[in-house]
């Protein structure tokens, strides 16, 4: 659109293009305190950062000791003893300690050597070890036995004492209390037939794919605890994406197949509520006059008015737009119950005890 | 901490550097020095709180960004303050005829020197609040009257009678006060 030109545009333009008006010293003393009451605000989100740093910090403490201490406690149990059910057989050894050391017991009693007679070992869903001859060194690990196939020989020693009982599986996981069934009688295992090494081998590490089996005991139960934080991002089409903070912590209650998780967590986002009203400005009231009556008064000769009023308010006859934005920030407690129960571990260990 | 400080001197530098142009956005749509403070005050706020919104263009942008802040500011005081000062106490349905703008009778731009700034300020000061702002919208915004219309929500008649009152008005006050100087040269 094309606007009209006029010399007192131009003039007064020209004259107040650069005008400058000094602001009293208050009106600049107002401000800068107004304007520094904003800017203390800022470290409200200096303590979101903080508080987001701490969840961090003691989930990763968390992921840490949980590893390490499970690891300990992996290496401490062996599964399979606390099922004796599970295991119709094992390989013969005359003590392990908990730590899964061969050890001479009390002192050694010359035991240099491991024989492992004849054996047949049943796990549960795992592959069945025909023969056995192996001889595990004192001292050594299990583990390193298990990993190492050079530690199994072809020796084989009738009348070793020694009875593997349970060759300990690394990485299985097991709750039940320790094994005092280490030891097993040598004349159930020498009826049975030996097995070679290399099968033993591959059978033990069949079983650590696998997974070791394992049955709920009747009484087991379990706590455990952890902190969250879960970013979200929700998508909608008056205000695009829109982020929420949740975080919080939670713990596990379990017994057997089932579980109970609780906690409390707080989810943070913002909103936008956007008001458009139309309104019409109140001015103000008064008091209409709807009628009057006259009475005569007689004695006086004078007239007795009553007047009969309404009260009425009074708007601006000028309609007015006003647009009002307002963020609001949402804060939501989350208390979660969940109560669960663990179908597929239950039926995946049922369906190998049928197998058995 | 030595955050918030920087913080606080730039915002006072901002202001130091800033207001006094702003302030003077400001007193040609108020009218009066204490309202255009409260302008100034408040749009330097909302300018402060979005600072953050405004991103890097090429320099001389931002200083036409704190004057649309703060013409956006000083329209909502006017508007909220209609009520008492009756800016638009002009029949929004009146219109005039549009007369013919020629110019010819006052050649103001050899008049640069004779009138002092804030006498000119003052002179846009005193004008009724709805030709001002009128005038302000359309001379120094370079509002349209389409704009304006919507801007003030009157209609594009209204808005073109009050700029031609407007200019009517400053053109008398102009004049008077040149009649003036005139007579007090020949008086000396």
């Amino acid at each position: 659109m094309k606007k009209d030109k006029h010399p007192i545009d131009d003039f007064f333009r020209e004259a107040l293009k650069d005008h400058e008006v000094i602001p009293s010293d208050s009106a600049r003393a107002d401000f800068l305190e107004e304007a520094s009451m904003y800017v203390r605000k800022k470290p409200f989100l200096r303590k979101w950062t903080i508080s987001l740093s701490l969840i961090l910090l003691f989930a990763i403490l968390g992921i840490f000791f949980y590893f390490t201490f499970s690891n300990k406690s992996s290496k401490a149990y062996s599964p399979a003893e606390n099922n004796p059910g599970n295991i119709e057989n094992t390989s013969t050894v005359e003590t392990i300690k908990e730590d899964g050391m061969l050890n001479a017991y009390p002192k050694p009693p010359q035991i240099n050597n491991l024989s492992v007679k004849s054996t047949k070992v049943f796990k549960t869903g795992a592959t069945m070890v025909d023969e056995n001859i192996s001889t595990v060194r004192k001292n050594e690990p299990l583990d390193e036995i298990i990993e190492n196939p050079q530690t199994v020989t072809e020796e084989m020693s009738p009348e070793s004492g020694l009875t593997l009982k349970n060759p300990e599986i690394p990485g299985s996981v097991s709750d039940s209390p320790p094994h005092d069934t280490l030891s097993r009688s040598l004349s159930d295992l020498q009826e049975l037939p030996a097995a070679k090494p290399d099968s033993i081998q591959n059978s033990i590490h069949a079983m650590i794919k696998s997974g070791v089996p394992e049955i709920w005991p009747e009484r087991e139960w379990r706590i455990s605890a952890g902190l969250y934080y879960a970013p979200e991002w929700m998508f909608n089409t008056l205000e695009g994406t829109k982020p929420a903070t949740n975080f919080g912590i939670e713990g596990t209650f379990r017994i057997g197949p089932y579980s109970i998780r609780t906690g409390a967590g707080l989810s943070i986002t913002k909103g936008t509520n956007q008001l458009a009203i139309e309104y019409q400005d109140y001015l103000g009231s008064y008091m209409k006059l709807d009628s009057m009556t006259f009475a005569w008064d007689e004695q006086h000769y004078y007239l007795i008015p009553t007047y009969f009023l309404t009260h009425q308010d009074v708007f601006d006859s000028l309609m007015k737009l006003d647009n009002a934005k307002v963020i609001k920030r949402y804060t939501y407690l989350q208390i979660p119950l969940i109560l669960g129960y663990d179908f597929l571990r239950y039926l995946s260990s049922t369906n190998k005890c049928k197998r058995v | 901490m030595g955050g918030e400080v920087r913080v606080k001197y730039e915002i006072e530098s901002l202001y130091d550097q800033y207001a006094p142009l702003l302030l003077g956005l400001c007193k040609r749509y108020c009218g009066n020095i204490e309202d255009a403070e409260d302008v100034l005050h408040d749009g330097f706020i909302k300018i402060i709180k979005n600072l953050d919104k405004f991103q890097e263009r090429p320099s001389g942008t931002f200083i036409a960004w704190m004057k649309r802040i703060m013409v956006n500011t000083a329209l909502n005081h006017i508007r909220d303050h209609s009520k008492e000062r009756n800016v638009f106490s002009l029949d929004p349905y009146q219109e005039i005829m549009e007369m013919p703008d020629t110019g010819e009778e006052a050649p103001f731009g050899e008049l640069d020197g004779v009138f002092s700034k804030a006498l000119l300020q003052e002179m846009i000061s005193a004008l009724p609040p709805g030709y001002r702002t009128v005038f302000n919208l359309y001379v120094f915004e370079s509002y349209s009257h389409k704009d304006i219309a919507t801007v003030l929500d009157c209609s594009e008649s209204t808005s073109k009678s009050q700029l031609f009152k407007a200019r009517a008005l400053l053109k008398k006050n102009l004049q008077s006060v040149l009649n003036k100087k005139l007579y007090q040269n020949e008086k000396r």
